[in-house]
């Protein structure tokens, strides 16, 4: 399926045989985009699920493990930055549902909220979990519970918005960057919408709407006039088309990575708007679509520091010590809770850098050098698959055979270095 | 050894097709005994509070806006040469750049219909482009295109490389020296030359970038570790923008073969409890300045370097009920430099021409940028900015 397909074939599903292969190598993009790395384990399960099934599957709601739930108490316990970024990272590393952390993680950035400034880890960890839970369900029900997190309103100034003093920062990024995106609202907008918002502020670490805060004064926003609550406000802005376009499409760069236009930004509104706007549902229809699995979408989308580290760990079946993860992850310019701004993180090629590269080969070096710290690597199931299990492992889609013979060269019969060697590749710093 | 020349050539061949004989040429203009002068961006994220900052002491409309957070007249720095523009109370250091004549001060600097939002104004100051038509290209990655033989650039930081610095070559990016370490011994040898066997092979396509920059990347932290053994004799801040301004002096003494570095400070968007805050950011400002500009006084090279400061706003004239201030407009830029002309460009805040609460923009930061690419950089600005703005007059 090399030929231009109109806009409307490409989100159609994804037909095996016809259109392309359903094969261990389709399975492993689907892991890549949908969980970090490609463990084997996990791409057997993916193939046995067939296209069509599995997206659900992974997205699934499933009930912590023991293992995790005792990570999740006692982090909270200490209740530190530290803590709770290595909880998150442990659930990436080993919990039962890494696909519904990656989708966290796309919220996380979305709603980029930063413990620099809430400087209470313990509601990082609460707005974590909406994202866990609510991340693959409604839109709007997302929208809701996050205009009404403690940490969102700490982190863009909810308890400064009172009557007659509104405070716009939290009506701004609700329209610029978290529904609607530019141009889809007026300055007058969001002044308004400010108003609406009064009194929306945090006591005691919980939401509290503080009545005598508010203004129950006329607004008037996207041209309709009334004594608008905040609430109002949410469902204003979801309901307008536009934000299933943006929302759509942003999911759409996350996880397919080929070049939108305009007419197919317009379908995946679509598809999001008779998808419920419900994520998962979407999801499901995106990520088992003709799109998905061309050719352009395969390897399309730069590795983000999660993708590259947990990725690599866990296509590797490494269990590594996670405390140390989130501060690899750090150095490679994601530094999880602590976005740059609230519009998250540069992604793309500029996950990439001098600095960031180097990053990504010290961890490399890591994963091989034999200190207490390192992640454990099982690496006699390794030595048994020899060179040719390593590269069908990382690269089950095949690899240029003049960089594979230059990397079995370089190592020889050592495979940890090549392991170094292959994580370093450019090639795999592409999911 | 063989790296030396190496360097130069990939910083500013990035891959393309060049002639060895002009690149020799080109290092050699960069020693910084002939005419290489540098230019240091530095960038206050968040939207820098103006008027604090620079402080119109005798205007009452001042005062009357900010019951709360004025700085008061007897607080105030006050500034040679002006009775009614002072500085913030923890600006000493500036203070006595600017009354040395070092620091100028540019007054009332924006663009026509400002932008509010954060993101958007930062792509406008970075693209110099109020519409942003390009959002892959920045002024200073088109000032290192249009001289491809003898320009490199740097960008000091954590993060993303910054969009000013975007365009058809790589800017290296370090955030501080710890890698050293990773490149050296029997291991960092072996992770050496692994890097540079797996990127040998020319590859098409989207790994093509990934090798283009791992090259880069070692050659040019060969020439980072070289810069840094240059000794810096003044005493910095312990905070991380001093620790990178150090770090920027070096690279500067040290010949780093980088015209352009690039640094940012963060914490200015001061919605709300903004004194002591906004104190704490300017003294770490005043303070890393200083001891950068000192750094490179002793070394006798400070009428080649210029120091750029801006932000992407100032903020709104009155000051908000959570003591803090939001996003505004227009606001004063700092250049300093042992060729500039010390003390107050531009026009002083007028408070009967608000426009919705916000300072009008006197002088269009590309004004500014013009200055920089003309004299510092020789570049033709016209052909840059996509228009001709007037240069002003900064440098002596």
């Amino acid at each position: 399926m090399d030929e231009e397909l109109a806009v409307s074939k490409r989100l159609e599903p994804y037909r095996p045989g016809k259109d392309g292969p359903w094969d261990y190598s389709a399975a492993a993009h689907l892991a890549r985009r949908m969980t970090f790395g490609a463990p084997r384990g996990l791409v057997e399960k993916i193939l046995a699920a067939g296209q069509a099934g599995a997206p659900a599957l992974l997205l699934a709601d499933r009930e912590e493990t023991p293992e995790m739930k005792a990570v999740a108490d006692s982090q909270r316990g200490i209740g530190s930055t530290d803590s709770v970024q290595t909880w998150w990272a442990h659930r990436m590393l080993r919990g039962n549902s890494p696909a519904r952390d990656k989708l966290a993680l796309f919220w996380h950035d979305h709603f980029a909220t930063s413990d620099a400034k809430v400087n209470d880890a313990r509601l990082m960890m609460d707005q974590v979990r909406i994202f866990l839970r609510d991340g693959p369900g409604q839109f709007p029900s997302l929208l809701w519970a996050i205009a009404k997190d403690p940490a969102m309103i700490i982190w863009l100034d909810g308890n400064s918005n009172r009557r007659g003093k509104p405070n716009e920062n939290f009506s701004r990024e609700l329209m610029e960057l978290f529904s609607l995106g530019i141009g889809n609202y007026t300055e007058k907008d969001i002044k308004e919408a400010a108003r609406a918002f009064t009194g929306w502020h945090v006591k005691n670490r919980e939401f509290w709407f503080n009545r005598r805060a508010h203004d129950t004064g006329t607004k008037t926003i996207f041209g309709k006039t009334g004594d608008f609550i905040g609430e109002d406000v949410v469902g204003m802005c979801f309901e307008k088309r536009e934000s299933c376009e943006f929302i759509a499409g942003k999911l759409f760069d996350y996880y397919v990575g080929t070049p939108v236009s305009r007419e197919l930004r317009k379908a995946l509104g679509e598809l999001y708007a008779t998808s419920f706007r419900n994520t998962g549902v979407f999801l499901a229809k995106l990520l088992s679509s003709r799109e998905f699995y061309s050719a352009p979408a395969r390897r399309a989308i730069v590795s983000s520091p999660a993708d590259f580290a947990i990725g690599t760990l866990r296509t590797l079946g490494a269990t590594a010590g996670a405390d140390r993860l989130p501060a690899e992850m750090s150095r490679m310019g994601m530094d999880i809770l602590r976005p740059p701004s609230v519009k998250g993180w540069q992604k793309g090629e500029s996950w990439l850098n001098s600095s960031t590269l180097l990053a990504r080969y010290r961890f490399a070096s890591m994963l091989t050098s034999d200190t207490e710290n390192s992640p454990r690597i099982p690496w006699d199931r390794i030595e048994k698959g020899k060179a040719e299990g390593l590269f069908n492992l990382f690269f089950p889609g095949g690899l240029d055979e003049r960089i594979r013979r230059l990397v079995e060269k370089e190592a020889g019969q050592d495979l940890k270095l090549m392991v170094t060697a292959i994580v370093e590749l450019p090639e795999h710093q592409y999911i | 050894m063989k790296f030396k020349r190496r360097a130069f050539l990939k910083i500013s061949g990035a891959g393309l097709a060049f002639a060895p004989g002009l690149l020799l040429d080109a290092a050699r203009k960069l020693d910084l005994a002939a005419d290489g002068h540098r230019l240091v961006v530095l960038q206050l994220s968040g939207g820098n509070d103006g008027l604090n900052t620079v402080v119109p002491f005798e205007d009452d409309s001042y005062h009357r806006s900010r019951p709360a957070l004025a700085i008061r007249k007897p607080q105030v720095l006050r500034l040679k040469g002006t009775g009614e523009i002072g500085l913030h109370p923890s600006m000493e250091g500036m203070r006595k750049l600017h009354d040395e004549g070092h620091l100028a001060i540019i007054q009332g600097v924006g663009y026509p219909s400002p932008d509010r939002s954060h993101f958007r104004s930062m792509d406008i100051w970075h693209t110099a482009d109020p519409e942003v038509k390009d959002k892959n290209k920045g002024w200073l990655g088109k000032a290192l295109e249009a001289k491809a033989a003898s320009l490199g650039g740097l960008h000091i930081g954590a993060g993303s490389l910054p969009l000013a610095l975007h365009g058809e070559r790589h800017v290296a990016s370090i955030q501080n020296l710890d890698f050293i370490e990773l490149l050296s011994g029997s291991k960092g040898r072996k992770l050496k030359r692994i890097m540079r066997s797996v990127n040998s092979t020319p590859r098409a396509g989207r790994p093509g970038f990934v090798q283009g920059l791992a090259n880069e990347t070692l050659d040019s932290l060969e020439k980072i570790i070289e810069a840094s053994k240059s000794p810096a004799p003044v005493e910095y801040p312990e905070t991380e923008l001093g620790r990178r301004m150090k770090l920027a002096g070096q690279m500067v003494t040290g010949s780093y073969p980088a015209r352009i570095l690039y640094l940012s400070q963060g914490g200015y968007d001061t919605h709300a409890r903004q004194a002591a805050v906004h104190t704490t950011l300017l003294g770490d400002l005043s303070s890393s300045l200083t001891a950068f500009y000192r750094h490179v006084e002793k070394a006798d090279v400070a009428d080649r370097v210029t120091l750029m400061v801006f932000s992407e706003f100032g903020r709104r004239v009155k000051e908000n009920a959570s003591l803090g201030t939001d996003h505004g407009c227009a606001a004063p830029m700092f250049i300093l430099s042992g060729k500039a002309k010390g003390g107050l460009h531009g026009s002083n805040p007028d408070f009967t021409k608000l426009e919705g609460g916000d300072l009008q923009f006197t002088t269009d930061f590309r004004n500014v940028y013009a200055t920089l690419l003309e004299e510092i950089l020789k570049i033709d600005s016209r052909k840059l900015l996509g228009m001709s703005f007037e240069k002003l007059p900064l440098f002596s």
